[in-house]
């Protein structure tokens, strides 16, 4: 990288000029990326942190799609699974949203119940007790032992447990056994909570229980807006990734033109092309690495800033994840840009030629 | 004494529209170490063609090329590289220096090249800036020196590899009639003192009284060979 290292240093303002667009668009992706994993989090949280590996919705209507909140279990769907092979555990999660009164106002949330005593009803859960989300509680300044209200009926917050959050909205867990009392007929819906093992077959338990069953994983595609709201998000981050290596190849052509005299002699001094290409390779790797880690250095600590305010999340996958795959794709572009050395006839380095 | 070039019946055509060209009809040339020959005729006698058949840059439609007594006539473009950078040595018009490149770090790259780096490649690249008069120039770069002395290193960078040939092209085309003669003194000198075979290719007649010998081409052809004023 002789030869690069000399032309980054002479020509500073040029990759100066350069540096600054990949700092900007890896600013722009790792915000974009935080900000996703952050709003998925609040739409997920609350499943993704369930107990158990699967989840089972009764099936959709024709032409329409698995739903967390259109699902409704049948009668007897609970016993029915907890006798097929490979199930350990089966407990039904019932969900509805509804305002919690605190202090006087209502907060939108979403309400789990559960019967205390099965395997997905969180620590601390009794009668009479609701278990209220970390957001919550902070948002609201609840400790334990605090009340609440859910139309009308009065609860004390027996635990606070975990930042979940489903749908956008702050998860309240109540017991099972008031479920009727809070939630209108037909308000609600219910799923299916499964731990399963070996010898689990998921055709065999959806044809003999009515439902359909998946990986927990796999369900979040149910969970309302989220799948529009994260596709959205992705394609927006996966553009952001394209137009980087448009105008890093953009760049590295209009660079490797104005350098073709330079190419040139060196080749008839006796370069091979992948030397020269090396060389180019490694100028845009030194820029696209330095670009990006320094836009990213700066999205994380907007991200960390705002972090309160805003839906978003700093960890290795929002940060190196997308700068690693930036510098990828940046070098792709680069890659595409630099062929063209091999193009270069060493012959107009003489004069007649020129 | 093995020649450091011999051409045998090159020649060179090109496609001209409907139309052959020959650049070179049938040229045969021998240089020897430490001999100058200088190439001179009007645009387009094929001087250019010449020096990129020598330089192996141009592959003759026929003929045959030795460089230091090896024929090197149908070499991949690959192994053309290498011996460029083993033996040859290329001076070019306007000096064609790196513009990122300060005057010691242009002779470094040629080195580099090859693979060789470290303090002995630095020590030997401020001895040739040295013999071509530009110690104190080493850390300029090419917008910081004038047209004589971005000739100068363009000649020292020619000799970083110890070439067997040296091939000049033009080398006092950007240069008044003073400072071209010094630079055609210096070739001249570094050729004697370094038994190197040079080609130098001008429209500069004053080149006649420093080379031993003069070639003149016209339409492709050698029309005319004599003995210059330099050595003998």
């Amino acid at each position: 990288m002789f030869l690069a290292l000399r032309d980054l240093r002479f020509a500073k303002g040029r990759f100066a000029l350069m540096g600054a667009v990949i700092v900007l668009i890896s600013l722009l992706v790792v915000m974009l990326t935080g900000l996703t994993a952050g709003l998925g989090a609040q739409s997920t949280s609350a499943i993704t942190s369930l107990p158990g590996d699967r989840v089972a919705m009764s099936q959709p209507p024709a032409g329409q799609s698995l739903s967390y909140t259109s699902s409704h279990l049948s009668d007897g769907a609970v016993a029915a699974a907890k006798r097929q092979h490979g199930v350990k555990a089966a407990a039904e999660l019932q969900i509805a949203q509804a305002g919690v009164q605190v202090g006087g106002h209502d907060v939108a949330a979403t309400l789990f119940g559960a019967d205390p005593a099965s395997f997905v009803a969180p620590h601390g859960l009794t009668a009479n007790s609701v278990v209220i989300s970390d957001e919550l509680a902070k948002n609201q300044h609840l400790s334990a032992g605090d009340e609440v209200g859910i139309n009308g009926m009065k609860f004390t917050v027996a635990a606070i447990r975990g930042d979940s959050s489903f749908s956008h909205m702050p998860v309240v867990w109540v017991p099972g056994a008031d479920w009727g009392r809070l939630v209108g007929n037909g308000a609600d819906s219910s799923v299916l909570v499964l731990s399963t093992g070996s010898g689990f077959n998921s055709g065999a338990f959806d044809h003999a229980v009515g439902v359909d069953s998946m990986a927990t994983g796999d369900s979040l595609s149910a969970i309302g807006s989220y799948s529009a709201e994260h596709g959205s998000l992705t394609m927006m981050q996966a553009m952001l990734m394209g137009i980087s290596a448009l105008v890093i190849g953009a760049f590295f052509t209009v660079w490797t033109i104005g350098r073709t005299p330079d190419l040139a002699v060196l080749k008839a001094m006796g370069a091979r092309t992948w030397y020269l290409v090396r060389d180019a390779l490694g100028e845009a790797l030194i820029l696209l690495v330095a670009g990006g880690a320094l836009g990213t250095a700066l999205a994380a600590t907007i991200g960390t800033l705002v972090g309160d305010s805003v839906p978003f999340v700093v960890d290795l996958s929002t940060t190196a994840v997308p700068l690693i795959l930036l510098v990828l794709i940046g070098m792709v572009g680069a890659a595409a840009a630099i062929r063209r050395i091999s193009t270069v006839d060493p012959i107009t380095a003489l004069g007649a030629a020129r | 004494m093995t020649a450091a070039l011999t051409l045998t019946d090159i020649t060179v055509t090109y496609p001209d529209g409907g139309r052959t060209l020959t650049a070179l009809d049938n040229i045969s040339l021998e240089v020897q170490p430490g001999e100058t020959i200088a190439v001179v005729g009007p645009s387009g006698s094929g001087k250019s063609s010449l020096l990129a058949v020598a330089g192996l840059l141009l592959t003759p439609n026929s003929g045959r090329i030795e460089i230091a007594g090896e024929d090197v006539t149908q070499l991949s473009r690959s192994a053309a590289s290498q011996v460029r950078l083993a033996q040859l040595g290329l001076v070019f018009q306007q000096s064609n220096l790196i513009s990122s490149l300060t005057a010691r770090e242009q002779l470094e790259m040629a080195a580099r090249l090859r693979g060789e780096k470290g303090r002995a490649v630095r020590q030997r690249a401020d001895e040739l800036l040295d013999a071509v008069g530009l110690a104190d120039a080493a850390g300029r770069r090419p917008h910081q020196l004038s047209g004589g002395q971005r000739q100068r290193v363009g000649i020292a960078r020619a000799l970083m590899n110890d070439p067997t040939l040296l091939l000049v092209d033009e080398p006092t085309s950007a240069l008044d009639h003073e400072r071209g003669q010094d630079i055609i003194r210096l070739i001249t000198r570094v050729t004697d003192d370094r038994g190197i075979g040079t080609v130098v290719v001008t429209h500069d007649m004053g080149v006649l009284e420093h080379a031993k010998r003069l070639l003149t081409l016209e339409d492709g052809q050698l029309s005319h060979s004599y003995a210059g004023g330099h050595g003998g």
